[in-house]
């Protein structure tokens, strides 16, 4: 639209960066709440873009999502960046959230995540250089707190994690 | 007391507040009722105007029966509500909060440019401890360039989110968000874009710490160094109040007054950043000045009077035109008005902006006063970007549109709006004209009703059109009622007369209200002292042409009036500023005042009139105009110039009757013939008036234009140019050096001009024809 500025100050489009697998998914979250709040399908639009872009999402994915939703940048970027399981910095192929929450913490996951961090060689929110795991920085609860100290890889829960298992886990990763 | 409370109206509950008993408003919330009454809550996050977010916990209060402090914010009131504001409770709660607010922020307020006007520094010195239990590390937070009016130290944020809440709910442009959780939340946009909204100032007002400061202000002046006095904005019709803040008789910056019926606490960025204009010296004219044999000379006021008389004596009433400035104070039209008459001379205009004179003058017409603006239920905008020409009416079809009010708009381009309209109907200057046609054309054929005359004529040869026909109908039930909006895109319209006669008599069909946008700070009091004339005078040949507060680039048709100047034998210029396109053409220049360094009265769009008291020392020998001319009076011999102070010359004014509204005369209509592209000469939000067009911190920010002329994408075949080319703009065999842009929110066919800049000095506005030709070497 118009507000006659400098043209350089034009921003461009990037809906083009969306993908038909991803509208479409988008449209079945969008279909699902009244045109008026349409903001509330932002999380399953970001899950979406996130599915596309090989588990990250870029400052341009978050202002196609904008455009696609037709709501302000700033509120995508809101949920992007307040959510854990929303990445918007490159990942690596496995994503693993250690859980350190009131009830592993007690059950020991600060040991956890420094074997975790000595055996990867990396620091919490950091990727390995070869791409192959990325140690996420922060998870809240994920209500395993009977199976604590615990992890999620990729999705999946490893529970009452031991040395052994996360040598386990992480060696059974491609 | 269980007399009293059985006569508690229906909507009312009946509180007890620090043991007095208070009636408050069903639904509302306790600190609502305590503001009411004076009664003091601690709060950062809470603002009258904006949404309530609850989230700085400062304004806890202590309810009786509740388990624990309650925020007075986000707390309704309920029926024998006992609340204790300042218990032991209370207070604890409050300074609890305190306590939590100042983990992280700095203790910086000597070097912080919020120190000695900041709400956490006042509320710290009341409920703070001494010394600090942390002795952790406090966070910090990187800084964003938010562009050229905002500086920011988010370090300094507590979060309260107001300015958050007010770029979304009142500004509608959502440029900060909330970013990151917990404690390391942080404000900032979306990808370091900076600011845009033409509001955007009024987060500095808001935030309650140094987090968001006045940029060109900073690191300035304490606030206890600083006078406030009373002004009014000079750059729309509104007259926003305003506090000046000044030291040593020098604005340092304006800040809201608030006032409910027009601007309530808001500013726009124009009216806070406007007056940095006046610390330009940049073509600022300190003494009076006399051209001779091409040489300017500087002379006293008693020399240069003498001459200006002397001529004035010696020419044929006629002979003498006066072009005055819409910002000029009511008193010094009056004064022009009364020298005007006694010489006999009607050769005189303030519609600088103005180029279709074909009917005679009508005043502008105001049914709608500015806060029931929002209460309007259908509002049809016609030629107007009302968020550029007076950004707080924009706010009010803002507020109307939140509300549920159906917006439409008709006009040269698709304007950027901070609302949802319905219909944006656009077309090249004359085709959206015909667009407004097929509006009346779908009311006249269903209510079988027509016009007379040469609009009848006209609107016999438009025809249907199947959108607008639908809003035809809807305006056609008259129960909403609408309001037409009539703004300066239209008044600047070859073909302005038919568009008025257009909207006048649609209104008087359907019953509805007309709005007409005014195009100076007080082109109402300019008219209410008669300083106009039915045809151009521009078309007549004068020996003196008198500039009053005005530049070649305030006028609609600069390359027109370049040209009556260079006709004429003399040119006297009462200004502040004299720019060298001016001085070409100038042989006398006298320094006058502008309005905030003179006092006066302004009449604004809505017919309200108020006082400005001077807030800046004029430099060098300027005067104050009513001054001038009052001399000037005196030097010509003439009656009732005896003034001894402006109040006495305010008593005057006061007494002028109001305006009535006349409805427009159309003999008939301007049939214009376009070859080639067909201009509109659009009119940024920072080149209306010789302040903005010299604030160097609006010139930088964002919304300001450049020297291009932008076209449809479409056009750019045939235009056989590139975007980014300099390119000439021929208008009548004139040229125009400009930077081609294109933008799908332009129509087809259409050129768009930035007027009022010294790259468009050659452009009229009133001739539709240009086009695009090879660069001139």
């Amino acid at each position: 639209m118009f507000q006659i500025v400098n043209p350089q100050n034009k921003e461009k489009s990037h809906l083009h960066l969306l993908t038909d697998e991803t509208k479409a998914t988008i449209d079945y979250w969008l279909n699902k709440y009244p045109h008026e709040q349409r903001r509330s399908a932002v999380l399953g639009a970001l899950h979406a873009v996130q599915d596309q872009n090989i588990g990250w999402i870029s400052t341009e994915l978050m202002s196609a999502v904008s455009e696609y939703l037709d709501i302000p940048l700033v509120w995508v970027r809101e949920a992007a960046e307040f959510y854990s399981m929303f990445h918007t910095q490159p990942v690596g192929r496995h994503k693993i959230s250690i859980c350190t929450n009131i009830s592993c913490m007690l059950r020991g996951s600060e040991k956890i995540v420094q074997y975790a961090e000595n055996k990867l060689g990396i620091k919490l929110g950091e990727t390995t250089e070869d791409g192959r795991i990325t140690l996420v920085k922060e998870e809240e609860c994920v209500a395993a707190c009977t199976g604590a100290p615990m992890m999620i890889v990729d999705g999946h829960y490893h529970e009452n994690l031991t040395e052994q298992s996360i040598d386990e886990i992480l060696g059974g990763l491609d | 007391m269980t007399e009293t409370s059985n006569q508690v109206p229906d909507d009312k509950v009946t509180i007890e507040i620090d043991g007095q008993t208070v009636l408050a408003d069903k639904g509302s919330m306790i600190i609502h009722a305590t503001d009411r009454h004076g009664i003091n809550v601690p709060r950062f996050c809470y603002h009258e105007k904006l949404s309530i977010a609850a989230n700085c916990r400062m304004c806890m209060v202590d309810v009786e029966k509740a388990p624990k402090p309650l925020p007075a914010c986000a707390t309704p009131v309920a029926e024998g509500m006992k609340i204790y504001t300042r218990s032991k409770r209370a207070t604890s709660g409050q300074k609890n909060a305190m306590e939590f607010l100042l983990i992280n922020h700095p203790l910086d307020c000597p070097i912080c440019d919020q120190g000695g006007e900041c709400e956490l520094q006042d509320v710290a010195m009341g409920y703070g401890r001494d010394v600090s239990r942390f002795v952790e590390g406090k966070r910090s937070v990187a800084d964003e360039d938010l562009g050229s009016l905002v500086a920011s130290d988010m370090t300094r944020c507590i979060h309260c989110t107001r300015c958050v809440r007010f770029l979304n709910e009142i500004a509608g442009t959502d440029e900060l968000g909330g970013i990151g959780r917990g404690d390391r939340t942080y404000i900032a946009t979306a990808i370091g874009q900076g600011l845009d909204s033409e509001m955007s100032g009024n987060i500095i007002d808001l935030c309650p710490v140094g987090a968001l400061t006045n940029k060109p202000f900073r690191f300035k002046a304490r606030a206890w160094e600083l006078m406030a006095t009373a002004g009014l904005s000079m750059h729309d019709g509104l007259g926003s109040n305003i506090y000046y803040h000044t030291r040593h008789g020098k604005i340092l910056r304006a800040v809201p007054q608030k006032n409910e019926s027009i601007n309530e606490a808001w500013l726009s960025d124009r009216d806070r950043y406007g007056i940095h204009g006046l610390n330009n010296d940049k073509d600022r004219i300190t003494q009076p000045m006399v051209k001779k044999s091409g040489q300017w000379n500087v002379i006293s006021w008693d020399d240069a009077l003498r001459i200006l008389a002397d001529k004035l004596k010696n020419t044929a009433p006629q002979e003498i035109a006066l072009y005055a400035g819409q910002h000029a104070t009511s008193e010094e039209y009056y004064l022009l008005k009364k020298l005007f008459k006694q010489l006999g001379s009607d050769q005189h205009e303030h519609r600088l902006t103005h180029v279709d004179f074909s009917g005679p003058y009508r005043a502008p017409r105001t049914d709608v006063a500015l806060t029931d603006v929002a209460k309007q239920k259908n509002i049809i905008m016609v030629g107007t970007y009302a968020r550029h020409e007076q950004p707080i009416l924009n706010h009010k079809i803002r507020q109307a549109w939140l509300h549920g009010a159906q917006i439409n708009a008709f006009g040269p381009c698709h304007f950027e709006q901070n609302f949802d309209l319905n219909l944006d109907i656009t077309g090249h200057q004359l085709a959206w004209v015909e667009k407004l046609g097929s509006l009346a054309v779908s009311l006249s054929e269903i209510s079988g009703q027509k016009p007379d005359g040469a609009l009848g004529e006209w609107l016999s040869q438009q025809h249907a059109d199947e959108d607008i026909n639908s809003l035809a109908k809807k305006l056609l039930k008259k129960e909403e009622g609408a309001l037409f909006v009539v703004g300066q895109i239209a008044n600047r319209h070859p073909q302005a007369n038919l568009i008025n006669a257009l909207v006048h008599w649609m209104a008087a069909l359907i019953n509805a209200s007309v709005n007409e946008v005014v195009d100076g700070a007080n082109t109402m009091g300019a008219a209410l002292n008669g300083l106009y004339n039915d045809q151009d005078i521009k078309n007549n040949d004068h020996t003196v042409n008198i500039i009053y507060q005005a530049e070649i680039q305030d006028f609609a048709e600069p390359a027109k009036i370049k040209e009556c100047l260079i006709n004429s034998e003399m040119t006297v210029v009462f200004n502040a500023f004299c720019d060298d396109a001016l001085k070409a053409r100038a042989d006398l220049i006298l320094p006058t005042t502008l309005l905030p360094e003179s006092s006066g009265s302004l009449v604004n769009n809505y017919g309200q009139r108020q006082t400005a008291l001077v807030a800046h020392k004029a430099p060098g020998e300027s005067k104050p105009g009513w001054r001038v001319l009052r001399v000037l009076g005196n030097v010509m011999g003439f009656d009732g110039f005896d003034y001894e102070d402006v109040y006495e010359l305010m008593q005057e004014t006061e007494k002028l009757k109001t305006l009535t509204s006349e409805n427009p005369v159309l003999a008939k209509v301007n049939q214009l013939k376009v070859k080639g592209l067909v201009l509109f000469p659009h009119h940024g939000i920072y080149d209306g008036d010789m302040l903005v067009r010299r604030s160097a911190p609006l010139q930088e920010s964002k919304l300001a234009t450049a020297d291009t002329v932008y076209v449809n994408p479409g056009d750019l075949v045939s235009i056989g140019f590139a975007v980014g080319d300099l390119v000439s703009v021929e208008q009548n065999g004139r040229y125009a050096e400009l930077t081609l842009a294109t933008d799908d929110a332009v129509p087809a066919s259409s050129a768009v001009i930035n007027m009022g800049r010294d790259s468009s000095l050659n452009i009229n506005a009133g001739e539709l024809s240009v086009s695009i030709i090879g660069a001139q070497s």
